[in-house]
């Protein structure tokens, strides 16, 4: 009996063992979750919106740079006006060869004495002599120009006429280069002597000889120098504002004019603004006036321990010199002038000015719009393609955007959304006033501090159904400076809109 | 039978839970005339005799919000998790628990002083507590809570395994002492070691945070190949033979004084050991922040496309768990029990048990039973206790026949004894045969 109870609980064991066995996970049902609609909130993006990339933007075929001052600025300019030495000592050719009559000749030197120049050196030209002899053997020519000497030592040639057998005996001598010697004029004359001796050791008066100069010229005078004036001509700077700058309404609050000056001559030189004028694309003309005009603007110069050297200044008309801000609008074309660039104005006697080869006044004009603007409207758009298919399991959406501004403009934003066929444009409204407003700044429209802005946009469901079809998101910004385009906005590197962007979403 | 030891056993594995192990039923702890009452007290029932206990089951069901029929909906194919249904019925800290007991077969024989069982039994508990937020932002999302950080992580623990026991009991004197070392095979673990989770969304323009300190351990309940928890997967669940698991091993024990004829206390503990998971053990962390501030567009002007796919993506990950190395060895949940029985005559007795599991939001529970002896053959009891946090009353009654005993107790009444209506319900049913000595309970 007892086997028998044990037997059958055996078997009961061993049934419920095998049913815990034989569950396969071929019969266990999938675990769904109920479907539900919950409300979300979610960080959609994050985006920068920098004065670089905005630069970036509406620059044109003119690049913009950072001025000085660490504002953006663009710079028109226009070839410079360069007035060397050689238009102030031009290269004095000699047309003829000069007789040799006597064993002592005196010959002038032309334009150079003009300056009353105590020392040059050569630059490059050559000497070279024509000697006759009417002896009946060779003849030795000793010849020195005391004027013209290097390390303190004059020029000493020797020279040998050789017997030819008959009739007149003539050398002609190889070209002997000048360059790098040193010429004394101190007389205002070349004095060239020879001593002539035949084969007895007679000295003796050569026959007609001469000498041959090709030139004077010159790499480096001192001496004292006098006034030269050089006008530049009319200049002209083109100024393509229309095609290098966005469209819009807007004014250049601190438009200037520099002239940008370097002079390498060993003296003063003065900078004479006789007229300059302002072109708009319309061919309006408008003349500037200054104070500027009234003076000559003197350029320093190096000093005789500073031969080489260079001095530079910059003359600049600007808001606070001219009327420049009152006719500078963004549609100028061209600024011509016309100067005067004058060599020692002053006629001062100093009589250690210098010029060397490379000396030079060069006039460098800009035209420097930095963007200090009141800005009455300028506009961007750009387009973004999107997928919003996605937005069928949406029954309604908001839209957060938190605006930190560190740009002292105003942004008026709209936003569209487009499909391929353009054929339903729809444009998001915001639930309030919807700007951007600007950075704070302060009165010179410099920025103190970032604005934070938040817009809402809402959309609801029927909206939505239209827009999962849309493809392309367009955002226009609409530019102002603050206070409506009256105050103006400086705008410098690394200033940034930031835009965050979250939305709240009801799913279906 | 087939469909409902799959739905029973689905249910068991809810994929979620925490400290499962359920509080012992007061059915048992009450009566320790029961053979099966030394399942939590090993000393209990020495009695001599060869006692033979056909499969007993005991199923018990907990949970703070809706029961099963409200909570799931069961079609052929699917079972469908009403989770709207959970959202109304919040309390703050929410648990499921759901266990069960299988005894397939229990033999004791006692002679003298001496007691000596072996015993088998499969067991399954599995127990979840999950905060309102994690079901409040399924249902309602995180906007309500924009500012805000929510917890969100659940604390889960199911655990599956074969117990196969072996006890020794030995009065001496008024004392009954004994122990019952057993060998574990376990078959399936879920065990989140650390929970933390919290979801935070800020206010500006909703950036979310996920921070994280989640370690959770699974032997063949999910499978989470893709490392991320919104890709889960039940598993197979088709391990369940004896030879075919992980081994570890626990002993229970407990003492039983007799202080006179009408009053016996006791004291016990069960489940002081632990299993090795060493084959298939997966474990995932989450760890620290895992931000989400929205697609970034570096140049606003020039960029010529979003991806808002690609950010979908990126917001699943902040979820990506990462594997990791970790622990093999995992210890259960000890139990502890302390009995008062008081018999004031022949036909009545009162109990008083108190128990602790330190893994519970309310690890005590306390359970008062009076048992009447209404007929010959008839007992019937009364249960009255607090347990998961609640008052619980139950009926217990056993049919007392010549060397067989049948009976049968339920927990939760105030819920009703309908298992797929009820929030609480408990059972546990069993006959047993006695064979020499006594098989009286009285």
């Amino acid at each position: 009996m007892i086997c028998l109870h044990f037997r059958t609980h055996l078997l009961l064991v061993g049934v419920m063992i095998t049913l815990i066995g034989c569950v396969k996970p071929d019969d266990l049902p999938s675990l769904d979750l109920e479907p539900s609609t919950p409300h979300l909130a979610f960080p959609l993006l994050q985006a920068q919106l920098t004065t670089d990339d905005l630069v970036a933007e509406v620059e044109g075929k003119t690049a913009i740079s950072i001025n000085e001052e660490g504002v953006f600025h663009i710079v028109f300019d226009a070839d410079p006006v360069i007035r060397s030495k050689a238009d102030v000592f031009p290269k004095t050719a000699f047309g003829l060869p000069v007789p040799i009559l006597d064993s002592v000749v005196q010959v002038p030197v032309p334009s150079i004495a003009e300056a009353d120049i105590d020392s040059a050196v050569f630059k490059g030209d050559s000497l070279n002599f024509i000697l006759n002899s009417f002896e009946s053997g060779d003849v030795t020519v000793d010849l020195v120009i005391p004027e013209i000497g290097r390390g303190g030592m004059p020029l000493l040639l020797q020279y040998l006429i050789p017997f030819s057998g008959g009739g007149t005996n003539t050398l002609i001598t190889p070209k002997i280069p000048l360059s790098g010697y040193e010429l004394s004029l101190a007389s205002g004359f070349l004095n060239l002597r020879y001593d002539a001796r035949n084969a007895d050791g007679n000295r003796i008066i050569l026959p007609l000889s001469f000498a041959q100069i090709d030139a004077f010229d010159f790499s480096y005078l001192q001496g004292q120098i006098g006034t030269t004036v050089f006008n530049t001509g009319l200049q002209s700077i083109p100024v393509d504002v229309q095609d290098t700058l966005i469209d819009g309404t807007y004014q250049f609050t601190n438009p200037r004019i520099h002239f940008d000056i370097s002079n390498s001559f060993g003296m003063p030189i003065g900078i004479a603004a006789k007229e300059v004028v302002l072109v708009t694309s319309s061919g309006e003309i408008h003349d500037i006036t200054s104070t500027l005009f009234e003076d000559i603007t003197i350029i320093s110069h190096p000093g005789i321990d500073d031969v080489g050297g260079n001095r530079v200044d910059r003359i600049t008309f600007d808001r606070d010199n001219s009327n420049i801000v009152d006719i500078a609008q963004n549609d100028i074309a061209e600024i011509n002038y016309d100067i005067d660039i004058i060599v020692n104005p002053f006629s001062l006697p100093d009589r250690d000015f210098f010029v060397t080869d490379s000396s030079a006044v060069r006039v460098d004009a800009k035209v420097d719009l930095s963007f200090e603007a009141t800005v009455q409207e300028i506009s961007l758009k750009q387009g973004l393609q999107v997928m919003l298919e996605k937005l069928d399991s949406i029954s309604s959406l908001r839209l957060k955007f938190v605006l930190r501004n560190g740009m002292p403009l105003l942004f008026d934003p709209e936003i569209f959304l487009l499909n391929d066929l353009q054929a339903d444009t729809i444009v998001l409204t915001a639930e309030s006033a919807g700007l951007i407003l600007p950075a704070s700044t302060d009165e010179s429209g410099n920025v103190v501090d970032v604005q934070e802005s938040v817009i809402y946009y809402n959309i609801p469901e029927d909206l939505l159904l239209r827009l999962r079809d849309q493809t392309e998101m367009v955002l226009a910004l609409t530019m102002q400076s603050p206070e409506s385009g009256q105050k103006p906005a400086i705008v410098k590197p690394d200033q940034v809109l930031e835009v965050f962007i979250g939305a709240e979403a009801r799913l279906k | 039978m087939m469909r409902w030891n799959r739905v029973k056993l689905l249910w068991s594995c809810l994929v979620f839970a925490q400290q499962i192990y359920a509080q012992a039923e007061f059915g048992l702890l009450g009566n320790r005339h029961l053979l099966q009452s030394d399942l939590y007290n090993p000393a209990s029932f020495h009695v001599e005799g060869l006692h033979i206990g056909l499969p007993s089951a005991m199923y018990n069901l907990h949970h703070t919000g809706p029961g099963y029929r409200d909570l799931v909906e069961s079609t052929e194919a699917t079972l469908l998790l009403k989770i709207r249904n959970v959202y109304d019925d919040l309390k703050g800290v929410n648990e499921l628990v759901a266990n069960f007991r299988l005894q397939t077969f229990k033999i004791k024989y006692g002679k003298g002083d001496w007691t000596f069982g072996v015993e088998h039994e499969l067991i399954s508990e599995n127990s979840l507590q999950y905060p309102d937020a994690l079901v409040q932002l399924y249902i309602d999302g995180n906007q309500p809570w924009i500012g805000e950080t929510v917890a969100i992580g659940p604390d889960l623990r199911i655990e599956s395994y074969h117990s196969l026991g072996l006890l020794v009991g030995r009065r001496l004197g008024r004392l009954n002492l004994a122990l019952r070392p057993r060998l574990l095979i376990g078959q399936y673990f879920g065990y989140s070691e650390r929970s933390k989770a919290h979801l935070h969304t800020d206010d500006s323009y909703y950036q979310l945070n996920f921070n994280s300190d989640f370690l959770y351990h699974d032997v063949g309940v999910v499978d989470l190949a893709g490392g991320n928890p919104l890709d889960f997967q039940i598993g197979r669940l088709d391990r369940w033979r004896l030879g075919d698991g992980h081994i570890g091993s626990a002993v229970d024990g407990g003492l039983e004084w007799q202080v006179n004829d009408r009053v016996n206390l006791g004291a016990s503990f069960t489940d002081l050991g632990s299993i090795l998971w060493n084959e298939d053990l997966q474990t995932y962390q989450s760890l620290g922040d895992h931000p989400y501030d929205g697609i970034e567009i570096t140049n606003l002007v020039t960029a010529q496309e979003v991806d808002f796919v690609g950010a979908v993506d990126t917001l699943r990950s902040l979820l990506d768990f990462e594997l990791v190395d970790g622990p093999s060895r995992f210890s259960l949940v000890p139990r502890y029990f302390f009995f008062f029985n008081y018999q004031p005559s022949s036909t009545l007795s009162l109990a008083m048990q108190i128990q602790y599991n330190s893994r519970y939001v309310d690890p005590f529970a306390i359970g008062l039973t009076a048992t009447v002896h209404v007929a010959k053959r008839l007992h019937l009891g009364m249960i009255a206790g607090h347990k998961y946090g609640s008052i619980n009353l139950g009926l217990q009654g056993a049919l007392v026949l010549p060397k067989l005993i049948g009976f049968l107790a339920l927990d939760n009444l105030l819920q009703g004894i309908n298992p797929v209506v009820s929030q609480r319900f408990g059972v546990r049913a069993g006959i047993n045969v006695h064979f020499i000595g006594t098989s009286l309970l009285h």
